[in-house]
């Protein structure tokens, strides 16, 4: 935009749409959303209303960035008494500051000739110009609901704070339905006459965000993407995992967060903090994408990314199916913060009964679903022979058992790993623990066999004669596509956790694997275990399971697309 | 007489108190004395020495309990009196800073410090020695003139204490404080001119005195509706960083909620929860809650700011803990839907009410309590007499007849009505006069009650004893204000009669944004079986209907009374001519800006011009907008034109025009229409209010009801056509219908029936 160039300092409130729009519509110029006044290190400081105009008047005395001030129209929460008189104090601040030079602006041509009135004269319009740029799809905007719906289609809405301003008015020509004030009716004004250009890098940055969950699949999976996207973009991971330090070991910057429960803080406290940090990451990277895989998208990433200056973010949402019957699935309704929502296919999709296969969001936004293969990290070409795994583990001659529990945070394995030893022990078979980077030395040591701490373990699968494995996503694939000796699966039941015991029972229906069933008799998980074990001790051979497949690459053409918001047919 | 043994310890132990003095171990000097074995009778001394190191060194409870053992073992000096009885006064104990003085200096102290303390010690027990102590007492320096002054206000010695503010600001110039103090003086007696210039030389003074000046001439201006004023005021005063619990409580009082709630969440988010101190955020949460803002404290708790213990457990009680985190969770804007009283609504729930007595029990006696504010030369306190002349007309006996109001200071003006409603022999209670009652509420009232929003928090703590002592059949609540609080007092205390009788615009009409945050209130109480509403027009109570979203018919009419009778009798009309020769158009109000006199004088330009004849406007009153008159009556030319300020009799005032014009943008019922029309005259005015129900509607010697948006050449034309005819038509008629519908004997026989009460046979 004409006369602003260099950096410059958007005083205002960051949920303000038309600090969203602005920010936007200045681009290319550097734009860094304030809440105070800066002393120092910009050239222009532009205030969103003549409410902060007001409260920030007392210091706008001695800074030597040029000032504007954009001159507002009633809002919602104003009367007009309140917003008349408002204004008219502005103008005589405006009048003693007679050492300070403020330009004043208005969003449309009714603001500019409404605040006129209280005897302000220059008002500037803003944009000073009509953009061309073609929007692709209708909202409407209905502020008594606080809802907004794309093409009168009513899944395809979203709250009417769902997203970025200047995203939304991109991509849709707004209009209003119903009563609105008359401030909201200039916001819609100027976004439907802003370019709002978004600009485009050669090598564009991607935020990685990884929760902090119980075992490595959220990390494991952001990392088999990362792999997938190559250096088509550079990638910086945002990581609550206490593995972090594989995603350094694997090359990629990361930032080691903490989560509130970490901090032992109060939620709302850290979620604010976390914004902040999060928002400043994104705008001093130039992100262009985040990319979230979890269950539940946490508000400090979607307040971020509303954050005047952010548009240009997309939200791309990793989300695994497989959720258990009955799990909460309000934190769908996600949806509508996202650009595109990815679900990694599940081997054991026919066996899924979770919400992610049959709940409507209410609001699902611009987003669209892609279904896509499943996601490993490792692909057939990365496994060693057996030969060389086993040199690599530095094992011996014999039979050879890899126990891969996963974590421990929520049942006790004390019984269960003492038959396990007890049972390999009487058929002299080795057993090797595999310990998650994240557990600490576990008891499992102490009972025999060697531990083995290292990742990804499935490179060296072809070192073991069999596996007993909890069903995680990442282990349940890795086993089922990529490991060809017998498996026992020992899956986890817990509230917080996929639907392991359907995954592990899908997989056994078809032939592919044992279950050790934790509702059975000790006297029948004895049994269980004493076949599986038989069977190790047999070599018996390679089992016919799924052919490998991956949805690295579809995914991976998704997240790298350049523009998300192609209509989706409904 | 000590002997050489007992002065040589005595020096010795003085010399070691000295020592550890010195050393800052006052507690160590406190015991050696007491191990000392030396009494305070026999050897007062080294005691009196130890209570003056310790005073100075501000160990008050130390120093105080040295003096107490003097005191006791019967030594009485000028100085232990002086300091027990200036920490009595500190702990609120004035009676017995009396005692101490007393005992000291006699009933009347000659020197000025013991006499200024113990005139601050009888201000509320014996404000006429008070008085008289300070009334002829000559002061060296500005503390103590400062304290006189003080006293002098708390006295209600008004004019009193601006004869020593003239006095003091001469020998004290320097002083600022002198200075604010001679202009809360004159805000005092409503000498707002007098005020302001005062408050422009504080201006001068320059920070921190500059903003309280911007702040306080602000407000004066915004009095008088000189709005361009007061915006620059406004401008320079937040321009000049305004302590932060001033500056949101300003905002909130200039009709500007969403900036003070931006500088309150400027000063959480950005300045930081811990910039400031707890008795900081503390003040400006108390001052919230004072607005009924319940729901902004609620957020500015549970966003962690440390508002004090106090306003924790008020906000505990007001909220159940889902709601504090829920308005703690949402935007502040949203939060601060959440306001007292509504919050405290149901009434029945939150208060525990007892149950509602019964109507409809008819008496023919019972105490009547009246609730009023002041007897201020107003309208609404003139119809408060005249109510409690009609109700004793009706057979209330005087003594039965209570008339409470919350200020009633001669110097205030609120007086002016006062000789005539104690000359009907009805018992009045200035309740300021009152020791503060508020630990007299029941303890499971106390909480709530601290909830509810300033004024109506104080006024219902003010008048809570009084009603408990009298307990009445029957309160009346006498406009908006008292009404809400006579209204929830009489509803908590089971009073079986309640009538609370507004006047004739509801609050959001009148733009009073913290009556209008009543409303809830006034409709829980409004719904009671026991509760009588009343408007003094049926526009009124129509505009409160609406404003309750009550059916039509749901609040009463009260007319307004005028007892024709006691008028001197109707002189006969001037014949002045109808078309020709001079005219003297009358105009009875207070120059302030919603009577628009500028209308008024342009109007009558206007009049001169179409009828073609002199026309000679005649103003009787005073106020703010004296000056502007004038200068507009030399631009038009109205050289003949009256001025009365001094008149009060009826005839006398309506004897000095031919026809009353009003022109006022807001009005009650106008005494002035009635009583213009009691004595035949024509009478025209824009329809607002109770103008309309005031106003003689049909026939030959109707009034003139004027658009209430009308300009001066439109209302000048209109006048033109309707006044010869007016002139014309014979008086009697406006007689009448005043007679009528505004008589005395209807006005007291109505609201004796909502008193559950049968007139006197």
């Amino acid at each position: 935009m004409s006369g602003f160039s260099g950096r410059i300092a958007l005083l205002c409130d960051f949920d303000d749409p038309a600090a969203q729009l602005l920010a936007a519509e200045l681009r290319p110029a550097d734009v860094v959303p304030v809440l105070d006044v800066p002393e120092e290190g910009f050239d222009h400081l532009i205030i969103l209303s003549q409410t902060l105009f007001l409260l920030h008047a007392s210091k706008l005395g001695g800074i030597s960035a040029k000032i504007s001030v954009v001159l507002r129209r009633r809002s919602a929460a104003e009367t007009h008494l309140e917003w008349a008189e408002g204004l008219e104090i502005a103008a005589q601040t405006l009048v003693l500051m007679t050492e300070t030079s403020v330009a004043l602006y208005a969003l449309s041509e009714r603001a500019a000739s409404h605040t006129g009135a209280a005897g302000l004269a220059g008002i500037l319009l803003w944009p000073q110009q009509d953009s061309d740029c073609p929007r692709i799809d209708r909202a409407v905007v209905d502020v008594e609901k606080s809802v907004i719906t794309l093409d009168g289609v009513a899944a395809r809405s979203m709250k009417i704070d769902a997203l970025n301003w200047a995203a939304l008015a991109r991509r849709a020509q707004l209009t209003i339905s119903g009563g609105s004030s008359e401030d909201m009716r200039d916001v819609l004004a100027f976004s439907n006459r802003a370019s709002l250009d978004r600009g485009e890098e050669a090598i564009p940055t991607y935020v990685i965000v990884v929760p902090n969950g119980v075992g490595l699949g959220h990390l494991t999976r952001m990392l088999a993407i990362a792999r997938g996207l190559g250096r088509s973009a550079r990638l910086i991971f945002w990581c609550f995992s206490r593995a972090a330090l594989v995603i350094k070991q694997a090359g990629y910057p990361v930032f080691v967060r903490q989560t509130a429960s970490h901090l032992g803080i109060d939620g709302e406290d850290w979620r604010a903090w976390e914004t902040q940090e999060f928002a400043d990451l994104l705008r001093q990277c130039g992100a262009r994408k985040v990319i979230y895989d979890g269950s539940t998208i946490d508000a400090f990433i979607t307040r971020a990314i509303r954050q005047p200056g952010l548009d240009q973010v997309d939200l791309i949402w990793m989300r695994r199916a497989m959720w258990q019957e009955g799990s909460d699935a309000s934190v769908i309704e996600g949806a509508q913060f996202c650009d595109a929502i990815v679900e990694p296919g599940d081997l054991a999709a026919e066996a899924d009964k979770g919400p992610t296969t049959h709940f409507v969001p209410q609001h699902r936004g611009f987003s669209r679903l892609v279904k896509a293969g499943p996601v490993t990290l490792m692909q057939p070409d990365d496994q060693r022979t057996r030969r060389a795994a086993r040199k690599h583990l530095g094992l011996g001659r014999g039979f050879y058992c890899l126990i891969n529990l996963g974590a421990d945070h929520f049942v006790d394995r004390t019984i269960l790993t003492a038959q396990i030893a007890e049972i390999a022990a009487k058929h002299q078979v080795q057993l090797v623990w595999a310990q998650s980077p994240l557990a600490a030395p576990t008891p499992e040591l102490d009972q025999s066999g060697t531990a083995l701490r290292q990742y990804p373990l499935a490179r060296d699968y072809a070192a073991f004669d069999g596996v007993v494995s909890a069903a995680g996503y990442n282990s349940f694939h890795e086993l089922m596509m990529l490991y060809a000796g017998p498996v026992l699966f020992a899956p986890t039941r817990h509230a917080r956790l996929d639907d392991q015991p359907a995954r592990a029972g899908y997989a056994n229906s078809r032939g592919w694997a044992d279950v050790l069933d934790s509702g059975s008799s000790a006297a029948g998980q004895f049994r269980t275990l004493d076949n599986f074990f038989a069977e190790v001790r047999n070599r018996s051979g390679a089992h016919t399971r799924s052919s490998f497949q991956s949805g690295i690459s579809e995914i991976c053409q998704v997240i790298s697309a350049p523009a998300l918001t192609g209509r989706e047919d409904d | 007489m000590l002997n050489d043994n007992e002065l040589e310890i005595t020096g010795q132990v003085r010399r070691e108190i000295g020592d550890l003095c010195g050393k800052g171990e006052f507690l160590s000097a406190y015991l050696r004395l007491k191990q000392s074995g030396l009494q305070p009778d026999t050897n007062p001394g080294p005691w009196e020495f130890l209570a003056q190191r310790c005073e100075e060194a501000k160990l008050s409870e130390l120093a105080h309990n040295l003096r107490r053992r003097l005191w006791e073992a019967g030594i009485r000096t000028g100085d232990i009196a002086l300091r027990e009885a200036e920490r009595a006064l500190q702990s609120g104990m004035p009676e017995y800073a009396a005692y101490f003085l007393g005992e000291v200096f006699g009933d009347t102290p000659t020197e000025g410090e013991p006499r200024i303390l113990l005139a601050s010690a009888l201000t509320e027990s014996a404000p006429d020695r008070a008085h008289a102590l300070l009334r002829d007492i000559e002061v060296d320096e500005a503390d103590a003139a400062l304290v006189v002054l003080d006293r002098m206000r708390d006295i209600g010695e008004f004019s009193a204490a601006e004869e020593k503010f003239q006095i003091y600001d001469a020998r004290f110039p320097e002083d600022v404080r002198i200075l604010q103090r001679g202009a809360r003086i004159f805000q005092s007696q409503n000498n707002w001119a007098a005020a302001l210039s005062i408050w422009k030389r504080v201006h001068e003074f320059g920070d921190p005195h500059r903003v309280r000046a911007l702040l306080e001439m602000a407000r004066i201006e915004a009095r008088f509706e000189r709005q361009d004023r007061v915006r620059a005021l406004v401008a320079e005063y937040f321009l000049a960083d305004p302590p932060i619990h001033e500056a949101i409580d300003f905002a909130f009082e200039m009709g500007q909620p969403n900036f003070g709630m931006a500088q309150l969440q400027d000063a959480v988010w950005f300045q930081g929860k811990s910039g400031r101190s707890t008795a900081q955020w503390s003040r400006i949460a108390t001052g919230l809650i004072d607005r009924g803002e319940l729901g902004i404290v609620a957020w500015l708790y549970q966003q962690g700011v440390d508002v004090g213990p106090q306003v924790i457990a008020l906000i505990g009680k007001a909220f159940d803990e889902g709601l504090i985190k829920i308005a703690g969770r949402t935007p502040l804007a949203i939060a601060a839907r959440l306001k007292g009283p509504d919050i405290l609504l149901p009434l029945e729930k939150f208060f525990r009410f007892p149950p509602v007595p019964r109507n409809g029990v008819r008496t023919t006696g019972g105490k009547v309590l009246l609730v009023n504010s002041t007897l201020s030369a107003g309208g609404a306190e003139r119809q408060l007499v005249t109510l409690a002349r009609a109700l004793i007309a009706q057979g209330v006996a005087p003594r039965d007849l209570h008339v409470a109001l919350f200020s009633c200071v001669p110097d205030r003006g609120h007086a002016h009505f006062l000789p005539a409603l104690d000359a009907l022999g009805v018992h009045i209670h200035r309740i300021d006069q009152r020791r503060w009652p508020f630990g007299q509420f029941p303890e499971n009232l106390k909480v709530p009650l601290a909830l509810l929003p300033t004024p109506l928090r104080n006024d219902a703590a003010a008048l809570w004893q009084l009603v408990a002592e009298l307990r009445p059949d029957a309160i009346h609540g006498w406009q908006d204000r008292s009404a809400l609080a006579a209204g929830l007092v009489g509803a908590l205390q089971g009073i079986s009669h309640i009538v609370l009788s507004a006047r004739n615009m509801s609050p959001p009409k009148r733009g009073d944004p913290r009556l209008n945050q009543t409303r809830g209130l006034y409709l829980a109480m409004a719904k009671h079986a026991n509760v009588t509403m009343t408007a003094n027009s049926s526009n009124g109570a129509r505009d409160y209907e609406e404003w309750l979203g009550l059916p039509n018919g749901a609040i009463s009419v009260l007319n307004n009374g005028l007892d024709v009778a006691t008028l001197a009798a109707p002189r006969s009309m001037p014949k002045v001519h109808p078309t020709k020769g001079k005219i003297r158009i009358g105009g009875v109000f207070r120059f302030a800006a919603n009577k628009r006199p500028d209308l008024w004088m342009h109007t009558l330009a206007g009049l001169r011009e179409i009828l073609g004849r002199e026309v000679q406007p005649v103003l009787i009153g005073t106020g703010p907008y004296l000056a502007d008159i004038l200068k507009l009556r030399d631009t038009l030319g109205f050289d003949d034109m009256e001025f009365h300020q001094a008149l009060s009799e009826p005839e006398e005032i309506y004897s000095k025009f031919d026809a009353l014009l009003l022109m006022s943008r807001v009005e009650g019922t106008p005494n002035v229409l009635l009583e213009a029309q009691a004595f035949g005259l024509p009478v025209a005015a824009c329809d607002v209010g109770g103008v309309r129900d005031a106003m003689l509607g049909s026939g030959k010697a109707h009034g003139l009801l004027l658009p209430a948006d009308v300009t001066a050449l439109s209302a000048s034309e209109t006048i033109a056509r309707w006044l010869p005819k007016a002139l014309e038509a014979k008086a009697d008629a406006r007689r009448a219908f005043v007679a009528q519908q505004f008589s005395t004997e209807r006005l007291g026989k109505s609201v004796l029936d909502w008193y559950g009460q049968e007139a006197a046979q």
